[in-house]
């Protein structure tokens, strides 16, 4: 038998299967007495045991059989305690991390002391849930340490950079390992995190020092000591879930009868292009469109998976964070069945997780509900997490901004409320006083709100001081296919998304101003800077115009006014990206072939200023 | 028995193996492509799907000439990418071609070695080193001029 092609079956299988059972036992711990919970326990620790031992995955089915052990006792007494819950999630964790190890074709992890019951009272010491900003707990593991570098998305060679930051990480001591290995970074594998295990006498702080002054840097982080259960917590699941997707047969069956109607509509079409019969060209045209708007929305459902995916490890977040912090935390998930293009959630796993603790840490004083809620909106996704807890006092936050000299004194005065709320979301903002182990240094809004605008969406906040805080994704239903509105450029047809426009608008030359060597023209009683499109393109200088067609879109937090040579209306377009190497230039997002043959490319406003911004650097 | 299909960078006879080889396209219109270096003409809508143009001849230092106008279209395995060269000429088979000259070391040039078909010399293109070439542009973008 070839194992190979069943082991993505089994991980998937068996990562549902630990996903359920990290679900029911934090059910089963909310109703110790429920039997029928500790039975359907049982049973997913059984299905994993039968499935890793037909494939041979022996450290794996060993854990499983030990899990299923012990809940056959709790079966027979009926009721199960809270230690005993610990003691569970923490298998549950170990065997996240063994499916891990097994989709990266390494050896299995040890679990024998696990099962010997030593491994309990290490995890017990940790927080369960060592967030990915925590930086509270370092330097457990004698003087090794881990770091993780997260490189920004605008570095254009991420191998060679991380190559020279792992030379510069060398230099603080002994680098025992990495993630991606060096080798594999000489050979141009592509990644934009290195994770480095490293032995060393230099403090922390000074490490993270040093390493702060590299700009392409997002992110830099020191995950908890133990490495396996850092890597088992935060990725399980992912890498298996991308590989392989289960399609209901109805809908194969339906594929199987577009394919045939597809076949039948090319002999009409053929015939009729044979005969020269307009008449009946016309309408095999007419049914070809049909047909492929058909299939199109029969393939979208493939890539459809519902939210529940991703929140259905949310229960276990909070209780963890509620354990940690002493709160009394509801969480009600609501349109947890609404289905969403699979990589959109894939990109929303993390996001989602953070929205949740800023909610519990910040949000939630005592004791309150989180809820999440999902819906659609035409043809966006909304997804709501609110609390009621004491909400952000939008003073407060303006104070903050202006102390940290993110805002001017003017802008803090003319700015309202809802843009206030905004100001959360630049890197380095956090209105907690007391930086704390869940919710850290401001690394957060800051992350979700990039996400959410990567996946070509917005983000919404707003609170009410004393009722509750409401933070909003809007995103579209796919990825592949976007709304742009086309604008001309010295020949050149670019695509912005719709989702970064705030409005478009004519102007005549006359209206714009000059503020210092700023052009800017004033709107709805705002003076709004100008960029030409053909500066940033570096293009020459297009002859003088009549009107200006200005394109209005937000960048770094700030609202600008692109001119732009034509705008040529909205279309909605399938977005493919360039083959590699290609789609590593700068600024330069993907493109679609319109449907007169034209090609389109998108064009990221803030990327390609990030760009100049380096290179002036 | 392998096919090869040469074609003339300025006063030079490259030639490509048929078999990297998946299209010759003709007339196709090119599309500019934002902010890329000079090297990459735009790009053609292939069978749906997008792909860069690049001239071949300027990115290997060859002069500005008359440019043909059909394009080689390699094969995905190599990118998709199309290439578009002076001039194309007959495909040739192997077993008429004498000797392998010793291999090129130089860098630069993209040439894995030179076959010498009864006086006419071909340089075969060496792919890999093409592909790193254009890996140098799409990344070195931000750092050029």
């Amino acid at each position: 038998m070839d194992i190979e092609k069943y082991r993505k079956m089994f991980l998937s299988e068996a990562a549902e299967h630990l996903q359920n059972m990290a679900k029911q036992l934090v059910a089963v711990e909310a109703d110790p007495e429920d039997g029928e919970g500790i039975n359907s326990l049982f049973r997913e620790a059984h299905s994993i045991k039968g499935m890793a031992a037909t494939m041979g995955f022996d450290a794996t089915t060993r854990l499983a059989h030990h899990l299923e052990d012990r809940l056959a006792e709790f079966r027979g007494k009926g009721q199960i305690s809270s230690e005993m819950i610990d003691r569970l999630l923490a298998g549950v964790d170990l065997l996240e991390g063994l499916l891990e190890d097994i989709a990266q074709g390494e050896q299995e992890r040890d679990v024998d002391l696990f099962i010997h019951g030593e491994q309990l009272a290490l995890i017990e010491l940790e927080p369960l849930d060592s967030a990915e900003e925590d930086d509270a707990c370092c330097d457990l593991a004698s003087n090794r340490m881990l770091i993780r570098l997260l490189l920004d998305e605008s570095v254009v060679a991420p191998g060679p950079r991380l190559l020279v930051l792992l030379n510069r990480v060398a230099e603080f001591g002994t680098v025992l390992e990495t993630t991606p290995s060096e080798e594999n970074l000489l050979q141009g594998e592509i990644s934009r995190t290195l994770l480095v295990q490293l032995e060393t006498e230099i403090p922390q702080q000074e490490i993270l020092k040093r390493l702060e002054c590299y700009r392409e840097l997002s992110k830099i982080e020191f995950p908890a000591a133990v490495l396996e259960e850092e890597t088992a917590r935060n990725k399980p699941g992912r890498v298996s879930a991308t590989s392989t997707v289960r399609v209901d047969t109805d809908l194969l069956d339906r594929f199987i009868n577009l394919t045939g109607e597809l076949i039948t509509n090319r002999y009409q079409l053929q015939s009729a292009a044979g005969e020269k019969d307009w008449t009946e060209l016309n309408e095999g045209l007419g049914q070809l469109a049909r047909l492929v708007k058909s299939l199109h929305h029969q393939v979208l459902q493939v890539r459809m998976m519902p939210l529940e995916s991703v929140t259905g490890r949310l229960p276990r977040t909070v209780r963890d964070l509620c354990r940690s912090s002493g709160k009394e935390v509801r969480l009600e998930v609501l349109g947890a069945s609404l289905e969403i293009d699979r990589s959109i959630l894939e990109a929303l796993t993390d996001p989602l997780t953070h929205m949740i603790r800023n909610a519990i840490d910040h949000g939630i004083a005592k004791q309150g509900t989180v809820q999440i809620k999902a819906w659609r909106e035409r043809d966006q996704i909304l997804i709501q997490v609110a609390d009621d807890g004491r909400g952000i006092d939008p003073e407060m936050v303006r104070q903050r901004a202006l102390d940290s000299n993110l805002i001017s004194p003017g802008q803090a005065q003319t700015m309202r409320d809802f843009e206030t709320y905004q100001l959360l979301c630049l890197p380095g903002f956090t209105t907690k006083e007391q930086v704390t182990e869940t919710s850290g240094r401001g690394v957060g809004m800051d992350v979700v709100k990039s996400v959410v605008e990567k996946l070509g969406g917005v983000l919404l906040i707003d609170s009410n001081l004393g009722k509750g805080t409401r933070v909003t994704m809007k995103l579209p239903l796919s990825v592949a296919i976007i709304r742009v509105l086309l604008v001309l450029c010295d020949g050149s047809l670019l695509g912005i998304p719709i989702t970064r426009i705030l409005q478009t608008v004519e102007v005549e030359p006359g209206e714009v101003q000059t503020s210092g060597k700023q052009l800017a023209i004033s709107l709805h009683g705002e003076l709004i800077p100008l960029l030409s499109l053909r500066k940033i393109m570096q293009r020459p200088k297009g002859p003088g115009k009549t009107m200006l067609s200005l394109v209005i879109t937000e960048v770094f937090g700030r609202k600008v006014g692109l001119v732009v040579d034509r705008l040529q209306g909205q279309q909605e377009v399938f977005v493919q990206s360039l083959p590699s190497p290609f789609d590593q230039l700068r600024g330069t997002g993907g493109g679609a072939i319109l449907g007169d043959g034209r090609i389109m490319f998108l064009f990221d406003l803030q990327s390609k200023l990030e760009g100049r911004r380096a290179k002036g650097a | 028995m392998s096919q090869l299909l040469p074609f003339k960078l300025g006063a030079e006879v490259y030639a490509l193996e048929l078999i990297d080889v998946q299209e010759i396209v003709e007339h196709c219109q090119l599309h500019p492509i934002p902010g890329v270096p000079e090297t990459v003409l735009g790009a053609i809508g292939f069978h749906g799907r997008i792909v860069p143009a690049i001239d071949l001849p300027l990115l290997l230092g060859f002069p500005a000439g008359l440019r043909s106008e059909r394009m080689i279209v390699l094969t995905d395995e190599h990118g998709p990418v199309a290439l578009v060269v002076d001039q194309l000429l007959r495909i040739i088979t192997l077993d008429l071609v004498h000797s392998v000259l010793s291999q090129s070391d130089s860098e630069k040039d993209c040439i894995r070695g030179v076959l010498n078909r009864s006086g006419q010399m071909i340089s075969m293109l060496d792919l890999a080193q093409l592909r790193l070439l254009l890996q140098q542009i799409c990344t070195g973008n931000g750092d050029r001029k």
